[in-house]
């Protein structure tokens, strides 16, 4: 077994296994999930040197049609990294996070699972086995924000979740049929498919389909515009989840995909600037609404999707290298933001803002230090590894030329800015009110400090990272830190940035707290932003609306249309005429008959209609 | 030997049923159960003979005089039927609990009248000529008219069972008058010879067969608008027989769909209908799912979802691709598991509570987690969704529309599964999740030996869907012979 297929198969095997340590305690549990996502971790890192541009067989799933097989280029590594590694540390925090919870087995279980289908949907380059694994991590995503059933919003949250990207989904399975069956001979295999792509043997109605079906699904997961409505629910989740599946890892997948796509799609008519505009919109939308939230975990996850939104930017730009470098920076600091809000929200009893009673900095100085850390590198502060990773975006955006794109881009840094730093203000400073808090233990501190140090830090391995790409054949030049610095210092993207900073301080200065600055001045925008422009409402009208159409429209069909075959006041009169017979009452039959009758005729209706 | 093992595999129920009759009425269900799940084995043996080799042809004089033969033939499709059929009416005769008091079905009857269900589905499997396959299916018809009418839980389960033979029997005097136009016209009723037979017929005759063919069909299979028999049955049909037309009849109606329609005619007829199949597949799909969707009544919900799952089985046939008609195949199974299974979950649901309504359950999952847990696979299953089994025949059967080349129907196709998701994952919400209602916090979950039989089905789900490759073979390795291979 190679260490490709390990590295899927101990997760997956950690899932299966789980009962067992049930039967042994919480504590077996606790212990049996670190060691199998560390262990995974480890044979993660042993990858690094298999780096190369090729691809590595695992086995035959389905005989004579699907393969599973592996990239072992950079884009994939990576992700693989990202998703064990920080599974691995929130594996670790998740100890003393659920400390007080009766069983973990359901817990440990699903994150597993999605541990083990995370890795598979970054490795894989089967087209089809990409989308069981995409499936997978949407149905733990599912399972994990309805973790607290008796809550009815969990159970809703979930509900909403697995439907929406669902509905994204349609348009990824979509993608992949169009791409199998325009090839010759027909595959999922994606090197095959770029070989058919490359050679012109893929007509472009073919590409457009795919292209923009895959758009639909990367939209889905990546929690994008117009479906970007299920994350902010998802944060019913443990935190332990959402830093994880919501922030780190599952979301990522669409943005990965577009990544992946970039080279095969790029020249379909539209595709690359959609991506873009998509991203960019999302980006600045998504931001205005996190001004107003007064939900912690909420405005996280409103941020998630504006930084998502930056990376599909940047995969919409073209820019390999962007997307990638955002996409490991952002899920170290966002991941160590969730973190050190779990703690605070775990310790203070309320996910609202206003109801924390302020100055947790004071009392939790670790905490609020390495939140601070986390919010310094959302910001794009310079130096912290947010900075670098956002100034190639815009710096990629600058050369695509996408002027919508860049002004929206520049905005949503401004509002990054105002609201990160109002939820900061919120929660961390003053004077504290509540009650008296304390920093967490050494479970908790550990990941905290790696993740924090790593948000300081991990523009550092920008040669590592690009050294990588570039031995992988990705559209990436080797670039050391030297190189790194003096790209920026010497971009223009530099000074959008800095001046979008300052914008964004100078609004918090002068208003610390947006939320409120916006409902006073403008109690219309206030009430607009807080209904998340209606989407919601939307979609939920569609779902209702559909329930009805079965209850009333069809229900209605059924019972006096098909079933009666004439209306009911002729058959009562008949019932009641024959009492003696009603079980098998000749009138009834003969309406039956008639039903059927009509039927026939609808069909060959359309027979006639469609022939 | 074969031969031996498919008479006994037919012969077993036929006899268990004459002899429940000199059981001991409490210890009849043990004894029905003990006698499918032989069959079941028998059958799951004769499975394994023929995998991979041809067909097992078997003939035995009857009626030697007048040149009558039994007739019997066991490809790969029919094993798949035969294996699904048994399996399944045997778990639903198994599962009931013992002290389930929701009708008297503790009498020798009922059970006797079980196991002719279980062997008129196995001889609809086996039957090698046209006039044995009609009497076979018309065998399906009449132990299920009895158990409704005589043993169903509504007050109007007389006149619901007469709906129910009106209808499916409509359907059946529909193919059994193709099937006479065949003989009349070629004066053949070997199944399998006709293929060769139906190239030589007139195409505008063909074009008729065809039709009543799939109409024939439909009705069994619940095809809109000849649907509105398989709600009201499901709600009134005594629970083991509901769980055995959910697992194995439905079943009956997409072999003989494609034993009949999609495997001999010739490739230019099954093109022309390839189309309005598809459209009349979409509306079965969507008026099913929307209307299981708005269903509160637990069982009209799982025959609407039933019907909605019939759509996607047509979808897969009328794409007359390989993969298409593979993915309905396989849905013989994956269907079966999943709907068995979600049939049982609904049985616990209503023997623990006594409740029939959606809308009167809720928070179960604290008190149930076993239940939850099945109902949550089966939901899954249902929906298409990976890891589990529903998944694999949903996307063959997305490819296979896919290759039609109408790209609004495929994608319609594939839509359809966000609604089987929202049906299937709001029963699941609405009946586990939440707070507990205050009428249902003393509810306890089921003991174990009831919940065996949901768990193997839910492990089987999981381990199709793991692991599919053997069972992708037994699908594709059906069709090879049948000029469908994929």
């Amino acid at each position: 077994m190679n260490s490709y297929a390990l590295v899927l198969a101990i997760p997956l095997a950690g899932t299966a296994l789980m009962p067992l340590a049930y039967l042994g305690g919480k504590k077996l549990e606790n212990l049996f999930a670190n060691i199998v996502v560390f262990s995974t971790a480890g044979v993660a890192l042993s990858l690094i040197p298999t780096i190369g541009k090729g691809e590595v067989t695992i086995m035959e799933w389905l005989p004579g049609l699907v393969t599973l097989t592996a990239f072992n280029d950079s884009l994939s590594i990576f992700l693989v990294l990202v998703a064990a590694c920080i599974g691995a540390l929130i594996a670790l925090y998740s100890t003393e996070y659920m400390a007080e919870e009766k069983d973990l087995l359901r817990y440990w279980a699903t994150f597993t699972l999605f541990v083990g289908g995370m890795i598979g949907l970054a490795l894989t380059s089967n087209l089809l086995i990409l989308y069981v694994f995409w499936e997978i991590v949407g149905l733990t995503s599912y399972a994990l924000i309805g973790y607290y059933y008796t809550d009815p919003k969990g159970a809703k949250a979930g509900l909403k979740a697995f439907l929406t990207t669902r509905v994204g989904d349609v348009g990824l399975l979509v993608g992949v049929l169009a791409l199998y069956f325009g090839t010759e001979p027909h595959t999922f295999n994606f090197f095959e498919i770029a070989d058919a792509i490359a050679a012109g043997q893929v007509s472009s109605t073919v590409l457009a389909v795919a292209a923009f079906g895959m758009l639909v699904g990367a939209v889905g997961k990546s929690a994008q515009a117009p479906l970007h409505v299920w994350l902010a629910d998802a944060m019913e989740a443990p935190t332990t989840i959402s830093a994880l599946i919501h922030a780190a890892t599952m979301v990522n997948a669409g943005v990965y995909l577009m990544a992946r796509t970039y080279p095969i799609f790029s020249g379909v008519p539209g595709w690359a600037d959609t991506v873009l505009l998509v991203g960019a919109i999302t980006a600045f939308l998504t931001g205005t609404l996190a001004l107003v939230e007064p939900d912690l975990k909420r405005v996280l996850a409103y941020s998630t999707v504006s930084q998502l939104g930056y990376m599909f930017a940047a995969a919409g730009a073209g820019s390999i290298l962007a997307t990638q470098f955002h996409l490991i920076n952002h899920a170290i600091f966002k991941a160590l933001l969730f973190l050190c809000a779990g703690m605070v929200i775990h310790h203070v009893g309320s996910r609202n803002m206003y109801e924390m009673g302020g100055g947790v900095g004071r009392e939790m100085k670790f905490t609020g230090t390495c939140y601070l850390i986390g919010t310094l590198s959302l910001c794009g502060i310079p130096i912290l590894n947010g900075f670098w990773s956002k100034d190639l975006i815009i710096g990629a955006t600058v050369e695509a030329g996408n002027m919508a794109g860049l002004v929206l881009l520049v905005l949503a840094a401004v509002l990054t800015v105002a609201y990160s730093f109002r939820a900061y203000y919120l929660v961390f400073c003053g004077e504290r009110k509540g009650e008296h808090l304390h920093d967490p233990g050494i479970a908790v501190k550990i990941p905290l400090g790696i993740l924090a140090v790593g948000a300081l830090t991990s523009w550092l391995a920008v040669d590592f990272i690009t050294g990588q790409g570039e031995a992988s054949g990705l559209a990436i030049h080797g670039m050391n830190v030297g190189e790194l610095i003096h790209h920026t210092i010497s971009s223009v993207a530099v000074v959008y940035s800095l001046v979008a900073i300052g914008l964004g301080l100078l609004i918090y200065f002068a208003v610390k707290d947006t939320g409120r600055a916006i409902e006073k001045g403008s109690p219309g925008l206030f009430k607009l932003l807080r209904a998340g422009y209606g989407f919601d409402g939307f979609y939920l009208a569609i779902f209702h609306g559909v329930r009805d159409l079965g209850d009333t429209a069809l229900a209605a069909i059924d019972k006096y249309v098909l079933e009666a075959g004439v209306n009911r006041g002729t058959a009562s009169f008949f019932v009641g005429a024959g009492k003696a017979g009603r079980a098998l009452h000749p009138g009834d039959v003969s309406y039956n008959v008639i039903g059927v009758v009509t039927g026939l005729l609808l069909v060959i209706a359309v027979m006639f209609l469609a022939v | 030997m074969a031969s031996t093992l498919m008479g006994l595999t037919l012969l077993v129920p036929i006899v268990g049923a004459i002899a429940v009759i000199f059981v001991n009425s409490s210890r009849v269900r043990r004894f029905a159960g003990g006698v499918a799940l032989v069959t079941t084995l028998l059958a799951i043996w004769l499975a394994v003979l023929q995998y991979g080799n041809p067909p097992i042809e078997v003939a035995w004089s009857w009626i030697g005089g007048l040149g009558i033969d039994f007739e019997f033939h066991l490809d790969g499709l029919a094993s798949i039927l035969m294996v699904a059929a048994a399996a399944l009416s045997a778990s639903a005769i198994l599962f009931m609990p013992h002290e389930y008091k929701g009708q008297e079905v503790e009498q020798s009857s009922f059970y006797g009248w079980m196991l002719v269900f279980l062997a008129a589905m196995i001889g609809v499997a086996l039957a090698a000529n046209t006039i044995q396959f009609y009497l076979f299916w018309e065998a399906l018809l009449i132990p299920s008219t009895a158990m409704l009418a005589f043993w169903g839980d509504l007050e109007n389960r007389g006149k619901i069972a007469l709906k129910y033979f009106v209808y499916t029997h409509v359907g059946a005097v529909l193919i059994l008058l193709a099937i006479l136009w065949v003989y009349s016209t070629t004066g053949v009723t070997d199944i399998y010879a006709f293929r060769e037979t139906l190239a030589s017929v007139d195409p505008s005759i063909l074009r008729v067969l065809i039709w009543l063919f799939v109409l024939g069909f439909g009705f069994k299979l619940a095809m809109f608008p000849f649907h509105s028999w398989l709600p009201d049955t499901y709600e009134a049909s005594p629970l083991p027989l509901a769980i055995a037309m959910a697992g194995g009849m439905m079943g009956c109606g997409i072999y003989g769909i494609i034993r009949f329609v999609f495997t001999p005619f010739p490739a230019e007829i099954v093109a022309e209908l390839a189309f309005p199949i598809m459209i009349l597949a979409l509306i079965t799909l969507y008026y099913g799912g929307i209307m299981a969707f708005a269903q509160k009544n637990l069982r009209r919900f799982l025959a609407y979802s039933s019907m909605s799952q019939m759509g996607y089985v047509l979808l897969g046939i009328g794409s007359a691709h390989g993969l298409g008609v593979g993915g309905a195949t396989f849905h013989i199974l994956n269907h079966g598991v999943a709907k068995v299974l979600m049939f049982m979950v609904v049985a616990v649901l209503i023997y623990r509570t006594g409740k029939n309504r959606l809308d009167e359950l809720g928070g179960l999952a604290t008190t149930m987690p076993v239940t939850a847990l099945c109902a949550t696979v089966g939901a899954f299953s249902l929906a298409g969704a990976p890891p589990f089994s529903g998944f694999h025949s949903e996307w063959m059967i997305f490819a296979g529309v896919y290759s039609t080349g109408h790209l609004a129907v495929a994608v319609l196709a594939i839509a359809g599964a966000v609604l089987s998701s929202a049906y299937a994952l709001s029963f699941v919400r609405y009946a586990f999740f939440g707070h507990p209602k205050e009428s249902l916090q003393d509810v306890k979950e089921v003991p174990l030996k009831i919940l065996a039989p949901m768990l193997v089905l839910a492990l089987v789900a999981v381990i199709v869907g793991v692991y599919p490759a053997p069972f992708f073979e037994w699908v594709t390795g059906a069709l090879g012979p049948l000029h469908l291979g994929i």
